[in-house]
C-alpha cells in the first residue's frame, strides 16, 4: 500500500537506532549519577514532606517600651483594643485599663501609665485600637523594657518584602494571615536534623530584624510542624502508580504486542527516574507539587511513545517490503512522527516556560521540572523507546500472518 | 452520522457546558463583594445580619414617612414594591398608581410585617448566594488560601473516658496522628479540597482547608463524635415538662443554655429538646422529651447509613443497617415495647420520636427533623469513625495561598501567556485554515473542562491546574497527529476531500491508544492516591475526555465543514502557497 516508505527510506538514511548505544550511556550515566545522589545527600524534602518549623510573626511598628522596677507585681495584658496594667502589691490588686476611647493613641497610654510608676519610652505615635496582643502577653514588667507594638493599617509590608528578607534561607513557604493590611505572615521552613526550634526561630527573626527592625517584629506564634504528607498517604500513591503502570502494560499488550508494552514501560521508567535524578542532582525541594509533575510526566510521556509505536504497528502491517527489517521500520517510524513530536513538545513547552521564567517559589519550582520532564520525555521517546523495541523484538519475533489488517476508524 | 446531528450534538453540548459553567460565571462577576462576605458567615451571623438590615430599613422608611410622605420610594428598597402587591392582594385594597414611601408603607398591615419582608429579602439574597457559593469551582488552599483552624486534644475529657489517664508525650502524638487520619478522611472525602493537616508542636493540629472563614464549618469536620443513640421516650413526664417550660422558656434554660431539669423528674431520666430546623436552617426548639436514661442501641452499632426520601412526605429520611448484635438487642427491645414511643438522640438533641409499631430488627429507617445537608451529614459521620481523642478549635483564622499570594498572581499571568503563545504558535504553523480550527477545538476543551470541574464541585488547586495543562497539550496533540496524518496523504497525492477523510481515520487509533493509556493511569490514581494526586488525577481524565471529543468529533466537523467533496473549497494546513 505504501510505495512511498522504501523510497523514502532510501533518500534520507537517517537512523535513529544507530544512536542507540550513545543515548543509553547517557541517560544510564545521568540515573546512575541520580542513584549515587539520593544515597550520599537524599532529595532535599520540603516541608510537605517532612517536619519543620512554623513561625506566625507580624510585623507591626513598636509604640512604646515599658519598663519597671517599682516593689509590686506589674503585668501588662490586652483585651480586645485595651491595654491593662495588673499591680500586684500587699495592698492588693489593682487593675487599671487604657481603653481606646479615653486613650486614642500610643503616647496617650505610654503618659498614663507613667502616672503609676512605669517608666515608658515613646518610639512612635500609634493608635491604641490596634495594639497587637497574642504572644508574650500577660507579660510581667521588668526593669528590662517590655515592646508594646501597634499594627499599622496601611499594607506598608508586601508578602514578597518577607519573601525577600529571607532569601538567604533557601525555599521557605510565606503566607498571608488575615487581612492583608495587618501585616501577619506564616512562615513554614524545613530544619536541619537535630536543629532546634531556638535556633530556627533565631534564624528567621534575625534575618527579619535586619530588613524591618527587630523592634517591630511580633512572633504570635512558632512551632514545629509535622509533615502534611503521612507515609500511609504516601504509601497508597505508590500502589496506584504501581497498579496503573501495570494496566497500562496489559493495555498495550492487547492492543500492541508484548514487546510494545515493555519497552514502552520501560521508557516510562526512565522518564521518572531522569526527572528524579534531575531534581536530586540540582538540589530541587522536593513538595507536593513535585509529585504533580512527576504525574503530568508519566502522562505525557507514555502518550509520546504510544504514538510512535502506532507509527510503527502501521507500518509493519501496511508494508511487505520492509515486514522483515524491523529495525528499518521502527527508524522509519521515528522519523514520520517527527513533526508531530516536535511540535507538540514546542506547544507545550511555550505554555510551560514562561511558568519557569516568571514564576516564583514552589510555582517556578514546578515549572522547571515539567520542562526537564517534557524535554526528557520527548528524548525518550525518540532515542530510548525505539532501541528498547528493537531489543524486544529480537526476543520476540513477529509473527507475520498473525497481524491484522491496518485499522481506520471514524467516529463519524 | 448526519450533519446536522453532528452539529445538533455539538451545539448541545456547548449548551449544557454554559449551563454548568453559570453558578461559577454569576458568582465570580455578578455577586456583589458586600453579598459574598456577608453569605461567608454562618447561617446564625446571616439571621443577625438580615434582621439587622430589617430593622434598619424599617427604621430608615419611617424616618422618611416623616419627612415626607410623598417622597419616592428610594432605589434599595425597589424590591419591597413587589412584596407590597402581594400584599395588598392577600389584604384587598387598591394598588396606589405611584409609589410613594406612604402608600408602600400603607400596603403592610403591620410594622413586623414590613420588617419581615425586609428580613426575608436579606435572608433569601445570602442563603442564595451561600448555596451558589457551594456549586462554583473554587480555587484551593495553594492559589488562594482559605481557613486556618488550629486544634487542640482535649486531655481532660481522655482522662475521663479513660480512668484518669492523662496522655502524655508519643503517647498523645499516636492519638493526634490518628485523629489526622481521620479528619483527612472525613474533609477530603472526595479528594477534591487538598486540605493541609498537620500536628502543631505535641497536642495540636493545625487544618488549613479552602474556602471563607465559617465557623459552621469546623464544627462540621469536628462534628459529632458519632455519637448518636436510641432511647425510650417517657409520655407523662414528657407532657408533664412540657406544660410547664414551654411557656415559660426563660425558666427552662440556664445562663449557659443548659436544660434546668426539674425536681419531680426521678434519677435515670434525661431531659432533651426536640429541635426543627428554621429557616436558616438553624435549630429551634419544638419541645422537651423526657427520656430513659438508658441506651437502646449505640450508633456503634450502625454498619451502614444512606441517605433517601420518604416516598409519601418527601421528607429526607435515613436508612441504617445494625451489625447482627445491634439487630438482636434493637429486635428483642422493640418487640416488648410496641406501641410505646423512641427517640434518636444525635449530639444530646432529639431528632426524631417515632411509635414503635412493630418489632424491628437490622433495618432501621428514621424519619424526623433532618434535613437533606444534615441527613447526609450524618450518614457521613456514621461512616467514618470517631476521634480516638477529642478535639477542641482553640483559634480559627483566614490565611492566603500557601504558595504565596505574589507568586500565584505571577502565576496565573505566566498562564495566560502560556496559553496565548499556544494559540499563536498553532496558527503560526497550521496557517488561517487548520490553526484556527485546532484554537476552537482547544478553547471548547477548555470550556468543557471547567464547566464539568465546576459541576462537580472541585477546588482548583495547582496539581489540577497541571493536569489542565497536560491536557491542553495533549488536546494540542491530537489535532498535530491529525494534521500530520492529512498532510502526508495530501502530499501523496491525495484529494483535499480524501486526505482529511483518510487522515482523521489514520488517527483515530493513535489518539484513542495514547489517549486511553493516558485515562487508565488517571482513573487508577484518582481512586489509590492521596489528595494532591488525586485533584491531578480527576481533572486529567475529565480533561482527556473531552480532548477525545473535541478533536476525534468537533475537528471532524469543522473540516467537513470547509472541505467539499468537490474540492471547490478546502482547509490550508499552512500558510504556504500551493
Amino acid at each position: 500500500m505504501r510505495e512511498d516508505v522504501l523510497e523514502e527510506k532510501m533518500r534520507r538514511p537517517f537512523d535513529i537506532l544507530r544512536w542507540r548505544y550513545l543515548a543509553m550511556a547517557i541517560s544510564g550515566l545521568f540515573i546512575l549519577s541520580g542513584i549515587v545522589l539520593f544515597f550520599v545527600l537524599g532529595f532535599n524534602t520540603g516541608i510537605d514532606f517532612g517536619s519543620g518549623y512554623s513561625e506566625r510573626v507580624q510585623i507591626a511598628p513598636l509604640g512604646f517600651t515599658a519598663a519597671y522596677d517599682g516593689t509590686e507585681n506589674a503585668v501588662l495584658s490586652v483585651e480586645d483594643d485595651t491595654l491593662v496594667l495588673t499591680l500586684r502589691g500587699v495592698e492588693g490588686v489593682q487593675s487599671i485599663a487604657f481603653s481606646a476611647s479615653e486613650y486614642p493613641s500610643s503616647s496617650d497610654v505610654a503618659a498614663a501609665l507613667a502616672e503609676y510608676g512605669v517608666e515608658t519610652t515613646v518610639v512612635s505615635e500609634q493608635k491604641t485600637a490596634n495594639l497587637v496582643s497574642g504572644f508574650g502577653y500577660p507579660a510581667l514588667l521588668s526593669s528590662s523594657p517590655f515592646r508594646v507594638n501597634f499594627s499599622t493599617d496601611t499594607v506598608d509590608v508586601t508578602i514578597e518584602d518577607i519573601r525577600e528578607a529571607l532569601s538567604p534561607l533557601g525555599s521557605v513557604n510565606v503566607q498571608t494571615v488575615g487581612e492583608k493590611d495587618e501585616g501577619i505572615y506564616q512562615i513554614k521552613m524545613t530544619v536541619e536534623e537535630n536543629e532546634s526550634q531556638n535556633s530556627a526561630e533565631s534564624k528567621v527573626n534575625s534575618l527579619l530584624a535586619a530588613t524591618f527592625g527587630g523592634e517591630n517584629i511580633v512572633v504570635q506564634q512558632s512551632d514545629f510542624v509535622g509533615p502534611k504528607f503521612s507515609s500511609s498517604l504516601f504509601k497508597d500513591s505508590l500502589v496506584g502508580l504501581l497498579i496503573a503502570l501495570v494496566l497500562i502494560l496489559l493495555y498495550v499488550a492487547i492492543r500492541f504486542r508484548f514487546a510494545y508494552a515493555v519497552s514502552s514501560i520501560l521508557a516510562l521508567f526512565h522518564d521518572v527516574l531522569a526527572m528524579l535524578s534531575f531534581i536530586l542532582i540540582f538540589r530541587l525541594e522536593v513538595s507536593a507539587t513535585t509529585v504533580a509533575a512527576v504525574l503530568t510526566i508519566i502522562g505525557y510521556s507514555i502518550n509520546n511513545t504510544i504514538v510512535i509505536f502506532d507509527r510503527v504497528r502501521e507500518n509493519i502491517k501496511a508494508d511487505n517490503s520492509l515486514r522483515k527489517d524491523v529495525d528499518a521500520i521502527i527508524s522509519l517510524s521515528v522519523r514520520q512522527s517527527l513533526t508531530r513530536t516536535i511540535m507538540t513538545s514546542l506547544t507545550t513547552l511555550v505554555a510551560i516556560v514562561p511558568l519557569a521564567l516568571f514564576g516564583s517559589g514552589d510555582i517556578q519550582a514546578f515549572a522547571i521540572n515539567l520542562t526537564w520532564g517534557i524535554i526528557a520525555g520527548a528524548y525518550s521517546s525518540n532515542f530510548l523507546a525505539p532501541a528498547f523495541l528493537h531489543y524486544f523484538h529480537r526476543v520476540m519475533p513477529i509473527d507475520v500472518e498473525k497481524e491484522k489488517k491496518d485499522e481506520e476508524y471514524s467516529l463519524v | 452520522m448526519k450533519k446536522t446531528g453532528r452539529v445538533l450534538l455539538v451545539l448541545l453540548v456547548i449548551v449544557v457546558a454554559a449551563l454548568l459553567l453559570s453558578p461559577t460565571i454569576r458568582w465570580y462577576f455578578f455577586v456583589p463583594q458586600t453579598v459574598k462576605d456577608a453569605a461567608a458567615g454562618s447561617n446564625e451571623s446571616i439571621r443577625d445580619y438580615a434582621r439587622g438590615q430589617a430593622s434598619r430599613g424599617v427604621h430608615a422608611l419611617t424616618s422618611l414617612l416623616r419627612e415626607d410622605r410623598n417622597s419616592e420610594v428610594p432605589a434599595e428598597f425597589e424590591y419591597l414594591i413587589g412584596e407590597a402587591e402581594g400584599q395588598i392582594k392577600e389584604n384587598g385594597g387598591e394598588k396606589p398608581e405611584d409609589w410613594t414611601v406612604y402608600s408602600l408603607l400603607s400596603a403592610f398591615p403591620t410594622e413586623s410585617a414590613l420588617f419581615e419582608a425586609i428580613e426575608s429579602h436579606y435572608r433569601d439574597e445570602l442563603l442564595d448566594a451561600k448555596k451558589l457559593s457551594g456549586n462554583v469551582l473554587q480555587l484551593g488552599l495553594d492559589l488562594r488560601g482559605g481557613m486556618s483552624v488550629v486544634l487542640e486534644a482535649d486531655t481532660e475529657a481522655y482522662a475521663e473516658m479513660h480512668d484518669g489517664k492523662v496522655p502524655e508525650g508519643g503517647e498523645l502524638t499516636a492519638l493526634l496522628q490518628d485523629d489526622i487520619e481521620i479528619l483527612t478522611s472525613r474533609i477530603d472525602q472526595f479528594g477534591v479540597s487538598e486540605p493541609d493537616i498537620r500536628l502543631q508542636g505535641s497536642d495540636q493540629i493545625v487544618v488549613e482547608v479552602p474556602g471563607e472563614t465559617d465557623p459552621e464549618r469546623v464544627d462540621s469536620f469536628l462534628m459529632g463524635r458519632g455519637s448518636l443513640t436510641f432511647h425510650l421516650v417517657d409520655s407523662a413526664l414528657t407532657n408533664r415538662v412540657n406544660n410547664d417550660y414551654l411557656d415559660n422558656l426563660s425558666r427552662a434554660f440556664d445562663e449557659h443554655g443548659e436544660i434546668i431539669v426539674p425536681q419531680y423528674i426521678p434519677s435515670g431520666y434525661i431531659v432533651a429538646g426536640y429541635y426543627t430546623e428554621d429557616e436558616y436552617g438553624i435549630d429551634e426548639l419544638q419541645q422537651f422529651v423526657v427520656l430513659d436514661e438508658n441506651v437502646v442501641v449505640d450508633g456503634i452499632h450502625l454498619t451502614s447509613a444512606r441517605t433517601d426520601t420518604d416516598g409519601r412526605t418527601g421528607r429526607p429520611v435515613v436508612d441504617f443497617h445494625l451489625d447482627s448484635e445491634g439487630a438482636e438487642i434493637f429486635y428483642d427491645f422493640t418487640s416488648r415495647h410496641i406501641g410505646d414511643q423512641l427517640a434518636v438522640l444525635m449530639d444530646g438533641r432529639v431528632k426524631s420520636v417515632a411509635t414503635i409499631n412493630d418489632a424491628i430488627s437490622g433495618d432501621v429507617q428514621l424519619s424526623g427533623s433532618f434535613t437533606d445537608e444534615e441527613a447526609r451529614s450524618l450518614a457521613v459521620t456514621l461512616r467514618t469513625a470517631s476521634l480516638p481523642i477529642a478535639l477542641t478549635a482553640v483559634s480559627e483564622q483566614g490565611v492566603g495561598a500557601t504558595l504565596g499570594d505574589d507568586s500565584v498572581s505571577v502565576a496565573m499571568k505566566a498562564i495566560a501567556i502560556g496559553f496565548m503563545l499556544v494559540i499563536i504558535c498553532m496558527l503560526a504553523y497550521y496557517g488561517l485554515g487548520a490553526g484556527l480550527i485546532a484554537d476552537a477545538a482547544l478553547l471548547l476543551n477548555l470550556v468543557m473542562m471547567v464547566a464539568v470541574l465546576s459541576s462537580l464541585h472541585f477546588t482548583l488547586t495547582l496539581s489540577s491546574i497541571a493536569g489542565l495543562v497536560l491536557t491542553l497539550g495533549m488536546a494540542i496533540d491530537a489535532n498535530v497527529i491529525i494534521y500530520e496524518r492529512i498532510k502526508e496523504e495530501m502530499k501523496a497525492g491525495m484529494s483535499n476531500f480524501d486526505a482529511v477523510r483518510i487522515g482523521f481515520g489514520r488517527a483515530f487509533w493513535t489518539i484513542m491508544d495514547s489517549n486511553v493509556t493516558t485515562i487508565i493511569a488517571a482513573i487508577v490514581l484518582s481512586v489509590f492516591g492521596s489528595s494532591t494526586v488525586k485533584g491531578f488525577a480527576n481533572t486529567l481524565a475529565i480533561g482527556v475526555a473531552c480532548s477525545l471529543f473535541t478533536s476525534l468529533f468537533v475537528s471532524h466537523l469543522l473540516f467537513d465543514f470547509f472541505v467539499t467533496e468537490d474540492g471547490r473549497r478546502c482547509v490550508k494546513m499552512s500558510w504556504r502557497k500551493r
